[in-house]
């Protein structure tokens, strides 16, 4: 049979004694929870609150795609009234989705859960810095949230929204628009998000520390998973770029609020200034969005493939090179700002070296398929998705790194296409994959896997109907950021907008594929996929302190010291001359 | 090389993928677009296919075994290096025709192209002592045309899709682009960086003349005082249509509606003449010629109720003349009950206590 574990018709293993507890029953009550440094119940509070987030950002999407049904005003009558709400909804929806879910998503959730489990350690460096850091993520995003959900609920009915002023700049809070010209709440919003920053600045200072101090012996720096590579990637840009913004945003608000003239051309500062702080952040960002990704779907291709990585060292070592590369690009977004033709050029020879990593990990997971033996559990659906989808947002953006065909699609569709092939074709598909992947871990169940797979291939389907013709909508084109359009554009916006509807749905049948596997899907065993990374030598759940015996270290894509064993229904560890045995099998293969 | 080959959906002005290549840089353009698109189908079906074979050749019910650990560093170099020649490739043509986008020829036109909410204005330079300013961008074919991009207030960006150019219009900055285009006809500019509420509908038109027709049409558009009448001779426009020309093409009907209702600036229905305008800061002002030549030149001295603290109405100094301001002030009096009537017009009708009909603005603006 070709999947790792059957659906529904698991049959738990043997019976052992229950465990005395795990980190889900150990400690009752709501203090157990609003106080707990336990990485695990912090990463479950992330998700819920990361995903609440996506389901707000979520809605706006499909309001606005709604509303790029006609040219004319759709949602409401009124063109103005729907210029005013489109505008507020296109920056709540960018807002939401970038500063509450994609960049917390991987490392908050599933870094904190899973991060110490893969060292074999109890927890975090610093698990209370943990607690904080999520408590800051909450407080951002209910302040984030209310600022911004009540300028939109404004701008929609009029009604008068104490402290709502909303947010109607665009994620980017370009000056001199966002300090003079709009009317919006611009400062308790770049508040929130300047509030929010620190949270991923502190989840990244524990996790560089967790990886320095806290591995098991036998494992050094190249004998940690690829997950780690990419999550301490991801936490080197987090600490060195976030800052940056956090300054970016108080002059942002100084400015607003003091007129000092440091962006804002009336009082002698220069827009320009402005552009170049924000995405001397924004752009290593986006790194931050999709290293921990990559990480993810190297342990998929691997686990799923039962074959050790293809090349670990250049993987480990791409990720680190794009994080360093990352910060050298930014200028790529003001190719048309004015800047010199010598910055361009700079800007957009370095830009190109970034690709070369990038392909250098996809080139090394087909390598991993090759010859492999392939399960195509849900995980893995999601895994080989995201390497179609990340090598088509990976090549566009070839065409946005050129100088040439950039000046005709800066500012157009394309990038919008570009940018959610990277985001969402590549970092959610690898977050569903991860959730998927971890979800027995987590919650001690399985869930149905064939229920699972359809629901990836509808949200596949979703997200290539909306997003691919916008490449196309982009080069006849169509501009950015549009509420209304002309006639001949409609067409792409139509489709563009069924697409959405279908991902939607497609989004909803993942949630209740996740729900019903917590209420009637059958106990999962410790290992079910059969990895050989630590978090899977310990129960599922895990008790409260990780690991009642010390796991053991050995290569953590050693897959074939596994077996999967029919009496037991689950992946068993087997001894090393039994997998010399397996070895003389592979060498006459 | 033509990319004829790729027409395969024109229609409209529309080709396949591309709008039409009306600009002497719109060939090269698409064509790197295509080698690049043409390098990416390559590898994109290479990965997919190679993907979804192993998948299928691989998958563990026929192949229960899977191969020991790999790695190849000859692989490793080649799949690093191969990469690295096509994109350092891609960079140098996508430089060469970015240095060929941003260096326009010494002998261009010059026009200056003013942005601001939500309006594209074109100045061509000075006429009989008065600017000759449009809001369609009308050029010769065949001629090189340097624009000089300038703000009022906020980053607007000056998008022409069928000459495959844009440069950015930043406040405090003057940028500067250029083009020579290759085709008749009008096509679509559009404003491409978000810049408030009317962002999307912040359009214009650039027509592309021969050059008689241009010349001809310079001449036309330069005084709109004048007009051909019907036997062919001069006529002068009456002040109150000039004033309505210019309330659409000089963009103050962004902000300024004619009918009462609410918009960014207050309403010119039933203002002109008013003597007890309110205020923001709670004074009352009579809306009268002082009143509209300080708002238009100097927006933020006075606020009205309703639309403060701060005015978010951009300066027209020295973009209108006197004259053009009396223009306006003529057409606003033909908006307004409280307008006050002229010596001739008490003579004609003493008893009758309103003013005209409100005259409508022509339907297209020139």
């Amino acid at each position: 049979m070709s999947a790792i574990a059957p659906s529904t018709q698991f049959t738990p293993p043997a019976p052992k004694p229950e465990p005395v507890d795990n980190y889900l029953t150990h400690g009752k009550g709501f203090l157990s929870w609003a106080l707990t440094v336990d990485h695990k119940r912090i990463g479950l509070m992330y998700m819920v609150a990361v995903l609440f987030a996506f389901f707000i950002g979520g809605v706006f999407a499909v309001l606005l795609r709604t509303e790029l049904l006609t040219p004319g005003p759709t949602l409401v009558s009124d063109p103005g009234t729907a210029w005013e709400l489109y505008n507020h909804m296109f920056t709540m929806h960018g807002a939401v989705m970038v500063f509450l879910f994609i960049i917390p998503a991987i490392p908050a959730i599933l870094g904190n859960f899973i991060l110490p489990m893969m060292l074999g350690a109890k927890d975090v460096a610093f698990p209370r810095l943990n607690l904080l850091s999520f408590y800051i993520y909450a407080l951002g995003m209910c302040f984030f949230l209310y600022v911004l959900g009540g300028g939109v609920l404004h701008a929609a009915t009029g009604w008068p929204i104490p402290g709502g002023f909303g947010l109607d700049t665009g994620w980017t809070f370009y000056t001199p628009y966002s300090t003079s010209s709009s009317v919006s709440g611009v400062i308790p919003a770049t508040a929130g998000a300047f509030i929010l920053g620190f949270s991923s600045i502190l989840t990244g200072l524990n996790f560089i520390a967790t990886v320095h101090m806290l591995r098991p012996r036998g494992m050094g720096w190249f004998q940690m998973p690829l997950f780690i590579w990419a999550l301490y990637s991801t936490a080197l840009i987090q600490v060195l770029a976030t800052p940056v913004l956090a300054i970016t945003l108080l002059l942002l608000i100084a400015e607003r609020a003091l007129q000092i003239g440091i962006f804002d051309p009336a009082y002698g500062g220069d827009p320009v200034l402005y552009q170049h702080f924000f995405w001397f952040y924004s752009h290593p960002a986006v790194y931050i969005m999709i290293l921990p990704a990559l990480g993810i779907v190297s342990e998929l291709i691997s686990t799923f493939s039962r074959r050790h990585i293809f090349g670990y060292k250049f993987i480990a070592l791409s990720s680190v090179a794009i994080a360093i590369l990352g910060f050298l690009v930014w200028g790529h977004h003001m190719y048309t700002s004015g800047q010199s033709a010598l910055t361009n050029a700079i800007f957009s020879l370095i830009t190109f070296s970034v690709a070369i990593p990038s392909a250098v990990k996809v080139f090394n997971w087909v390598a991993t398929l090759y010859k492999g033996s392939i399960h195509l559990n849900t995980p893995m659906i999601y895994a080989i998705g995201f390497i179609g989808l990340f090598v088509i947002g990976g090549l566009t953006g070839l065409h946005l790194g050129a100088l040439g065909t950039d000046i005709h699609l800066h500012d157009t569709y394309f990038v919008v296409a570009h940018f959610h092939y990277v985001m969402v074709g590549s970092t959610l598909f690898a977050f569903l994959g991860g959730m998927y992947y971890w979800y027995p871990k987590m919650t001690g169940r399985m869930f149905n896997d064939k229920a699972g797979v359809f629901w990836a291939i509808v949200i596949y389907l979703g997200f290539n109907i909306t997003f691919f013709f916008q490449f196309i909508a982009g080069t006849q084109g169509m501009p950015r950021r549009y509420a209304s359009y002309p006639d001949g554009y409609q067409i792409y916006h139509v489709v563009s907008t069924i697409g959405t509807y279908i991902l939607a749905v497609g989004l909803f049948g993942v949630l209740a594929n996740w729900v019903s596997g917590m209420i009637f899907g059958p106990k999962a065993p410790a290992n079910p996929w059969g990895s050989n990374t630590l978090e899977w030598q310990t129960p599922s759940p895990p008790p409260h302190d990780n690991f009642s015996t010390p796991p053991v270290v050995s290569d953590p894509y050693d897959l074939h010291s596994w077996k999967y064993d029919k009496s037991v229904n689950t992946w068993v560890k087997i001894s090393p001359e039994e997998e010399a045995e397996y070895a003389k099998v592979q060498v006459a293969h | 090389m033509s990319t004829e080959a790729f027409n395969l959906l024109a229609a409209n002005h529309q080709r396949f993928v591309f709008p039409v290549q009306a600009s002497t840089v719109s060939m090269q353009n698409d064509l790197l677009w295509w080698i690049i698109t043409g390098i990416s189908i390559f590898f994109t079906v290479l990965i997919f296919a190679l993907t979804l074979i192993f998948c299928f050749k691989y998958r563990a019910s026929v192949h229960p075994v899977a191969a020991p650990a790999g790695h190849n560093n000859v692989l490793e170099v080649g799949w690093t290096i191969v990469p690295a020649i096509i994109v350092f490739g891609i960079f140098i043509v996508g430089f060469v025709d970015y240095m060929n986008l941003a260096t326009p020829p010494g002998n261009a036109l010059e026009i200056r192209v003013d942005g601001k909410k939500w309006v594209w204005n074109y100045d061509y330079g000075v006429k009989d002592g008065s600017p000759v300013i449009t809001d369609t961008l009308y050029v010769p074919i065949n001629t090189p045309v340097r624009l000089t991009l300038s703000s009022a207030d906020v980053i607007h960006s000056f998008y022409i899709p069928a000459f495959r150019v844009k440069k950015d219009v930043v406040p405090g900055r003057y940028n500067k682009m250029w083009f020579e285009a290759t085709k008749i006809g009008t096509f679509d500019v559009y404003c491409t960086e978000y810049c408030g509420t009317k962002h999307s509908e912040m359009l214009s038109k650039v027509v592309v003349l021969s050059q008689e027709d241009y010349v001809a049409k310079l001449k036309e558009v330069g005084n709109i005082y004048v007009a051909k009448g019907p036997d062919g001779n001069q006529i002068d426009v009456p002040m109150e249509t000039v004033g309505a020309i210019l309330y659409k093409a000089r963009g103050c009907n962004a902000c300024h509606t004619i009918d009462g209702s609410k918009g960014t600036g207050p309403s010119w229905k039933d203002v002109y003449g008013d003597k007890n305008h309110a205020m923001h800061d709670g004074s009352v002002v009579e809306v009268d010629e002082t009143y509209v030549k300080e708002s238009i030149n100097y927006p933020t001295r006075k606020v009205t109720k309703g639309y403060g603290p701060v005015s978010s109405m951009p300066s027209y100094l020295g973009q209108l003349t006197d004259k053009d301001i009396d223009a306006i002030i003529a057409y606003m009096k033909t908006l307004s009950v409280h307008a006050p009537k002229t010596a001739m017009d008490a003579l004609s009708s003493p008893t009758d206590s309103s003013t005209d009909a409100p005259i409508a603005a022509p339907a297209a603006a020139q």
